[in-house]
């Protein structure tokens, strides 16, 4: 328990880091988003300074002091308001975040589960036929396309089974004049869409599972219980499966932990690619319409999903191995 | 340089015939006195050098990273184009003897382009890994021989910045940043690129620290710093220059990425805005695959040829994975090496 709350407490500094993180870098950066805003309406505002102010402060725009800013920026986000979004004014920037958060489960989520058991699978199997036709030609090549920036795999992805064969859409969520609603044809539409991106996403975080997999299982099939195992004359796989892949998963759930800021970084550039309305392009979009408030609460987001990702995988960990629950 | 007073290694007879009711010729190695070493020698930079390269992979990793270091230096002898200017030939070539990589939409040669581009990648790459590295080898040394409250507040925030993502934090800040160009980019890439190293080298501070020969240092009066400089540092130079590999990996990886999103100096020619400039131009779609396919190969060229000097390195200074060769020749299956995962 002491372990568990030792955690909780990490948790509670990281994010409040970030919540100050969030707070501080705009104003500690020279400009003010809020006037580069306000100028654009300069012209019509400029006989009401009255209106000027009262839109200054309905922006977020205050002349109190840091500290005073600083509680209220706190309170704010702890309700969930973070403001009116400055591209899409005056849609409130909680709606956004609730329209693209579906689309990055969707894409994110079902990449991941499948780059995790596939990834895992073949590493298992490289391991046990080490120099095997699976060891041979699957290993050394997500040693490669584990060093490609993820936009280029999303790249060669869009170009090769989008453009060049023309199997799937090359871009976005959805089919175009079908609205967001449970239809067979915007179901349809939406999976087709998420083929390419959830492919690409594949390609780009399957190297870290397989190779950290199969070292694992490497050091796995030399321990004693394994050969006991096979010494006993139980079938291949299941020593395979029973005795050495499921003592090796455990270090694949700790790595998942690290993979988190992986994940973000290639969801952020793929969405990019695809403009595949989810987190991550959103927040591209937000930083180049210099739509500050929008900007924020994504990185909040994001930062928040990390975390609670981290969460449930020290609750798991806990769980699943008893040495840690003696701490 | 001190060999004439160390004593012979081989068992003194005197000794031996001194141990009494010895029946049989004993051998007994005479005590050695602690090897104080000269620090220039242990830092042993020409020692592990030949040892790299005798490993294939890091003997590929660096051929491949010098070809591509060199071609940046000395881009203006190996091709006759400049980069940024338009109309070196028509727009949208495919690639041919002329223009090897083909041209983009404005008629810039892509060749002279990639190679040119290395030059901010890499110096930007390089100089966040040094940077980065010394700022990790301070944290980490600092909270692993001092302990206590100092270690655990370093590595709470050592572990703070693990947690954060790094590319959102890193498209924030950017955002708010006055300058975009290769300055503001080294800053924003180090401050959120460091905390890794310091945790590798953290936790082997944290190990050295107990180790015979710090004691040994400590009781014959030696002070602290001289103590981590002189005695624990020599001991970490391959995790120094593996961090420094990752850090540059990171560097190289995140610098393209917030290029390629347009928050860098897209003016500038990169590999990053070269595919930048690809995508806006929507070659993609126009089928003129070499404007992004030789810079995204550049990139994962240079991350491969990385990726393999680490695994050299950490071959080398790991002497469990050494001893695999010597026992390759008994077993018949040998274990296959151990591919390190970075992330």
């Amino acid at each position: 328990m002491r372990y568990l709350s030792r955690r909780i407490l990490f948790y509670l500094v990281a994010l409040w880091s970030s919540l100050t993180i969030n707070f501080f870098l705009p104003r500690l950066m020279p400009g003010d988003p809020v006037g580069a805003f306000m100028s654009r309406f300069r012209d019509q505002l400029a006989g009401n300074p009255h209106l000027l102010d009262s839109i200054r402060i309905q922006l977020g725009g205050s002349n109190a002091p840091l500290w005073q800013q600083y509680f209220q920026y706190l309170g704010n986000t702890a309700r969930g308001d973070f403001g009116l979004s400055y591209s899409q004014y005056p849609t409130p920037v909680s709606q956004i975040l609730g329209n693209t958060l579906p689309w990055t489960l969707l894409l994110a989520g079902s990449a991941t589960l499948l780059a995790f058991l596939i990834g895992t699978l073949f590493g298992i199997v490289a391991a046990w036929r080490r120099g095997g036709a699976v060891d041979a030609i699957v290993t050394p090549l997500t040693m490669f396309t584990y060093s490609f920036p993820p936009f280029f795999i999303a790249m060669l992805v869009v170009y090769l089974l989008g453009f060049r064969a023309g199997w799937f859409p090359l871009n976005h969520a959805y089919a175009d004049g079908t609205q967001i609603s449970w239809t067979w044809a915007f179901i349809r539409g939406a999976l087709d869409h998420a083929v390419l991106p959830v492919l690409a996403f594949l390609l780009y975080s399957i190297g870290g599972w397989l190779l950290g997999m199969r070292n694992v299982m490497i050091n796995t099939l030399s321990e004693e219980y394994v050969a006991m195992a096979q010494a006993k004359g139980l079938s291949d796989r299941r020593v395979m499966l029973r005795y050495a892949a499921r003592n090796a998963l455990l270090p694949q759930i700790t790595s998942f932990a690290i993979t988190i800021g992986y994940i973000i970084t290639g969801l952020v550039l793929i969405e990019d690619v695809f403009a595949y309305p989810g987190v991550g392009y959103t927040l591209v979009q937000a930083v180049q319409g210099q739509d500050y408030p929008l900007m924020q609460a994504l990185f909040l987001l994001i930062t928040l999903a990390v975390l609670s990702a981290n969460f449930l995988v020290d609750l798991l960990y806990i769980r699943l191995d008893p040495r840690v629950r003696a701490r | 340089m001190q060999v004439e007073n160390r004593p012979s290694a081989e068992p003194r007879q005197e000794l031996v015939a001194a141990v009494p009711g010895a029946t049989a010729p004993v051998a007994i190695t005479p005590l050695t006195p602690l090897d104080s070493g000269s620090p220039r020698r242990r830092f042993g930079i020409p020692g592990w050098i030949p040892l790299l390269l005798s490993n294939r992979y890091a003997l590929f990793g660096t051929i491949m990273l010098l070809i591509i270091v060199l071609a940046a230096i000395f881009a203006p002898l190996i091709t006759p184009y400049d980069p940024n200017n338009i109309g070196e030939g028509l727009p949208s070539l495919a690639p041919s003897a002329d223009h090897w990589f083909g041209t983009n939409h404005s008629g810039e040669d892509i060749f002279a382009q990639v190679i040119y581009g290395g030059r901010l990648s890499l110096l930007i790459g390089a100089t966040v890994g040094v940077l980065g590295v010394a700022i990790a080898a301070l944290v980490g040394m600092i909270a692993g021989y001092v302990g206590g409250w100092v270690d655990e507040l370093l590595s709470t925030i050592m572990n703070v910045f693990l947690v954060i993502p790094q590319l959102p934090l890193l498209i924030v800040a950017g955002a708010y940043l006055p300058s975009k160009g290769g300055v503001g980019m080294v800053i924003i890439l180090t401050l959120t690129g460091w905390a890794w190293g310091a945790r590798v080298l953290r936790a082997q501070t944290l190990s050295l620290r107990n180790r015979d020969f710090v004691a040994a240092a400590y009781v014959s009066g030696e002070s602290t710093w001289r103590i981590v400089f002189y005695e624990i540092l020599p001991n970490m130079v391959s995790l120094m220059v593996s961090s420094f590999i990752f850090t540059f990996i990171g560097a190289v990886l995140a610098e393209a990425g917030l290029e390629f999103l347009g928050f860098g100096d897209i003016n500038t020619v990169s590999w990053g805005t070269v595919l930048f400039w690809a995508e806006q131009n929507s070659t993609l779609l126009s089928g003129e695959w070499w404007d992004f396919v030789f810079p995204g190969l550049a990139i994962a060229l240079t991350i491969t040829s990385l990726v393999f000097i680490n695994y050299g390195i950490d071959a080398i200074s790991n002497p469990r994975l050494r001893a695999i060769k010597v026992a390759k020749q008994y077993r018949q299956k040998a274990p296959a090496p151990v591919v390190q995962v970075a992330r």
